[in-house]
């Protein structure tokens, strides 16, 4: 027997122990905070900020921890204002993934209420017969000439084309846009030098910008420009028939 | 009333389960001793700026609300001194100087570090709760309840022996 075993074996002798027995100990523990509680609102001192502290002081308490109320408030204040943000932030994400859903339906509905007009429009190019024949012609490009006369070059050859090639297999941006897809894009330039000109035409494909087809041709005067195009373009038409990709 | 709530709160932390135990003592009866408790608690909180020693001020206030619960429920007059007297009045084995000079050790507030040990010490030595149980009231670890406990018994022992009480075996 230690000394602080003896010493209450000597207190009880001399009957200054008042034993409580363990359930009434452990009914005092449970109730501590709801009677304080009681008591609190009783005297007219209860509020609800006060009280949240309070069950936090006594459930730290009851950890062994002694804390003070105002480290318990500021314990709950910095608990809250994390839990805030927490929330705040995960309520932000939320909105953020469901607008995004929303978002994605609507394009999905207004795509269903529109489809496109030409349904070959969504192939892919290399999927589809018709547009791996195709060329886009864009505008010629023109130097030290009148633009005029480089979109003139590039009607001929688009209309040349369309002639050798068949309409389908050929689409003037300049005059249509781009209305339909296309493997292969002819773009050019007329050069003005003195009074002779040089037109150059590239034609390349558009999924990996591979040169399909080059030439130039040197025009003496403006009035053989015509004859120069189509001659142009019927040299694309053979080097690039409709069923040769 | 932050600052008075907070006192308050504090006092009553420390101070319910001594006090609910004491009335518990007395009457017996678990829901009886909370409204006892209540009733005390809320003169104690309108008292908070005056009173000095809770305390004591709140083993003074039992003793009459106390006798009010015993005068509500007898027909007969009731005998404060008689509901308080305390064993040492009545143990006639020869060990009452004994008694009263341990008495006197207990109750000098010289023998304890703080406030808190004599709430430690009561709850421990007088209530038999555990180091554990302590704690958990105290808000103190079984490790710091064990240790201030420890040191407690010591000065009571050393202040026993100043008293002519050397070797409480002897006695025992």
């Amino acid at each position: 027997m230690n000394r602080t075993e003896l010493f209450e074996k000597f207190l009880d002798n001399y009957r200054f122990t008042r034993p409580v027995p363990v359930e009434v100990r452990r009914h005092v523990l449970i109730h501590k905070n709801s009677q304080f509680a009681v008591i609190l609102k009783k005297a007219g001192g209860y509020s609800l900020a006060f009280g949240l502290v309070t069950s936090l002081f006594f459930s730290l308490k009851k950890l062994g921890l002694g804390v003070t109320i105002v480290k318990s408030a500021v314990i709950l204040a910095a608990v809250t204002a994390a839990s805030v943000a927490v929330i705040g932030l995960g309520a932000y994400a939320s909105a953020q993934y469901i607008i995004r859903i929303i978002d994605k339906e609507k394009i999905s509905v207004e795509a269903d209420k529109h489809p496109p007009s030409n349904i070959e429009e969504s192939f892919d190019p290399r999927e589809s017969a018709e547009v791996a024949g195709r060329i886009g012609i864009q505008v010629f490009s023109a130097e030290n000439t009148e633009k005029t006369l480089s979109a003139e070059v590039t009607d001929i050859i688009a209309g040349e084309l369309a002639r050798l090639r068949g309409e389908q297999y050929t689409v003037n941006v300049r005059k249509t846009g781009n209305i339909k897809r296309y493997r292969m894009m002819l773009i050019g330039s007329v050069e003005q030098k003195d009074d002779s000109f040089i037109v150059v035409a590239r034609v390349s494909d558009v999924t990996d910008s591979r040169l399909l087809f080059y030439t130039s041709e040197e025009i003496q005067s403006r009035e053989k420009i015509n004859a120069a195009s189509k001659t142009i373009a019927r040299k694309i038409a053979e080097a690039l028939p409709v069923n040769s990709r | 009333m932050f600052w008075k709530n907070r006192k308050f709160a504090e006092v009553f932390s420390d101070h319910y389960s001594i006090v609910f135990n004491v009335v518990y003592s007395k009457i017996n009866n678990i829901h009886e001793a909370e409204d006892i408790c209540q009733d005390l608690f809320i003169k104690l909180y309108e008292k908070m700026d005056t009173v000095e020693n809770p305390r004591k001020w709140l083993l003074g206030a039992i003793r009459f609300a106390v006798l009010n619960y015993y005068k509500s429920r007898r027909a007969e007059p009731v005998d404060i001194e008689e509901l308080f007297q305390d064993m040492n009045l009545a143990f006639v084995n020869g060990f009452r100087d004994a008694r009263i000079i341990i008495n006197d050790v207990l109750e000098n507030e010289c023998n304890y570090e703080s406030e808190k040990d004599i709430l430690l010490f009561n709850l421990i030595a007088v209530n038999n709760y555990s180091y554990e149980e302590a704690g958990r009231e105290l808000g103190m670890s079984k490790r710091q309840v064990r240790y201030r406990y420890g040191k407690t018994v010591n000065r009571l022992l050393d202040s026993l022996s100043k008293k002519g009480i050397k070797n409480i075996e002897d006695i025992l």
